[in-house]
């Protein structure tokens, strides 16, 4: 009786396996003819389109959003630089990412004093960090020569900057002629003198 | 023999058991798995065609000329040639030439070829230094004009030295970076 029980339900057990795994091949085949009609209607080549134009505004937005705008320092070099002070050598690199940008100049100035009053300014001014005159010397027409070495905010040279509601330069100080004395004319300009040979007290 | 029969039974369905039914409710279970990858994958596919279906509505709601911006911003591929041309005609409305061009595309992020997922930008950047002679305030219109063009040019150095020069004229060194979608 046992062994009859055993049988049978082992022969139904198999004839249900058998039937199942029938059912699931037929059932994966459907679904694999499903899949590829779903492949189609998704258009590939739509899709794809889709994803580059994606990337392409992202793209647009992480360009964009850190844009350079060197006419940005410029601006606020013209503003900050003392009349009896000029630039003559230029040289700024900018990192990869914006994030760490360097300026060195050379000049010549009329006096240890302007260079000290130059000094104070940019170190009073946020966009430009780490300031530091140095090489010292005095030159054929009498002019104390120096090198400054400079890193600018990142945020300076940013072009978006120009659509914020402030101004894209720091506002003009009056002389510091509290701390300084401002008796020999040394006064900020608001024309260049980064490169600038004719706006020299000294020629 | 009749009492064999109970035996002899037992003995089929074991045998029956190893043979057919095992082997076939293994791959049963095989199928079972993979019809269910399948039924996500169609599941998948459904969610992936409405994402397709609202992106392609917002695409479509772009004006064209902002798509017609974009492109001018990180363009398909970028015509070396073009550009430069471009940027000595923007450097001609200030009576600058350009000389001494060298353009060369950025490969210094992976010089292995080593490519970190989270660092990977979907645009290529190209870098072009060249040289022009021109007074500072021609060199700050110039470069104002740069800043505002449509294929985005961001200055990565720039440098000049006045020296004895005559009539404010300066030579510069410029090492300028733009874009195109990889």
């Amino acid at each position: 009786m046992l062994g009859s029980i055993l049988f049978v339900f082992a022969l139904i057990s198999a004839i249900g396996v058998f039937a199942y795994e029938k059912y699931l091949e037929s059932s994966i085949s459907k679904k694999q003819s499903s899949l590829e009609s779903a492949r189609e209607a998704l258009n590939p080549e739509l899709v794809k389109e889709l994803s580059r134009s994606n990337s392409r505004i992202t793209s647009a937005q992480e360009i964009l959003s850190r844009h350079s705008a060197l006419t940005n320092f410029f601006s606020l070099l013209n503003s900050l630089t003392l009349q009896s002070l000029r630039f003559t050598d230029f040289s700024l690199i900018s990192q990869e990412t914006n994030e760490r940008i360097t300026v060195k100049m050379t000049g010549e100035a009329r006096d240890y004093k302007t260079i000290a009053l130059q000094s104070k300014i940019f170190s009073e001014n946020p966009s430009i960090t780490n300031s530091n005159f140095f090489d010292f010397s005095v030159n054929e027409d009498g002019n104390v020569t120096f090198v400054l070495e400079a890193q600018l905010a990142p945020q300076l040279i940013l072009f978006e900057r120009n659509f914020e509601a402030a101004p894209a330069t720091a506002p003009i100080q009056e002389p510091l002629q509290n701390e300084t004395d401002n008796s020999d004319g040394v006064e900020r300009q608001g024309e260049s003198n980064a490169g600038d040979q004719n706006n020299t007290n000294n020629q | 023999m009749r009492s064999l029969m109970p035996l002899l039974l037992i003995v089929l369905s074991i045998g029956l058991f190893y043979t057919f039914i095992s082997p076939h409710y293994e791959n049963v279970q095989m199928l079972s798995t993979q019809a269910n990858q399948y039924e996500d994958a169609l599941k998948k596919s459904e969610e992936l065609r409405v994402v397709r279906d609202n992106l392609l509505t917002e695409y479509n709601s772009l004006p064209r000329a902002d798509i017609d911006r974009l492109m001018r911003i990180v363009p398909d591929s970028l015509d070396g040639v073009k550009l430069v041309a471009d940027i000595d005609a923007v450097a001609g409305r200030h009576g600058i030439t350009v000389s001494e061009v060298k353009i060369s595309e950025d490969t210094s992020s992976n010089p292995q070829g080593i490519v970190n997922v989270a660092d990977a930008k979907p645009y290529l950047s190209t870098s072009i230094a060249f040289k022009f002679t021109s007074t500072y305030p021609n060199l700050t219109k110039f470069l104002g004009d740069l800043e505002k063009s449509l294929q985005v040019v961001d200055v990565k150095s720039l440098s000049f030295t006045s020296g004895k020069s005559k009539n404010d004229l300066y030579t510069y060194d410029i090492a300028i970076q733009t874009y195109n979608l990889k």
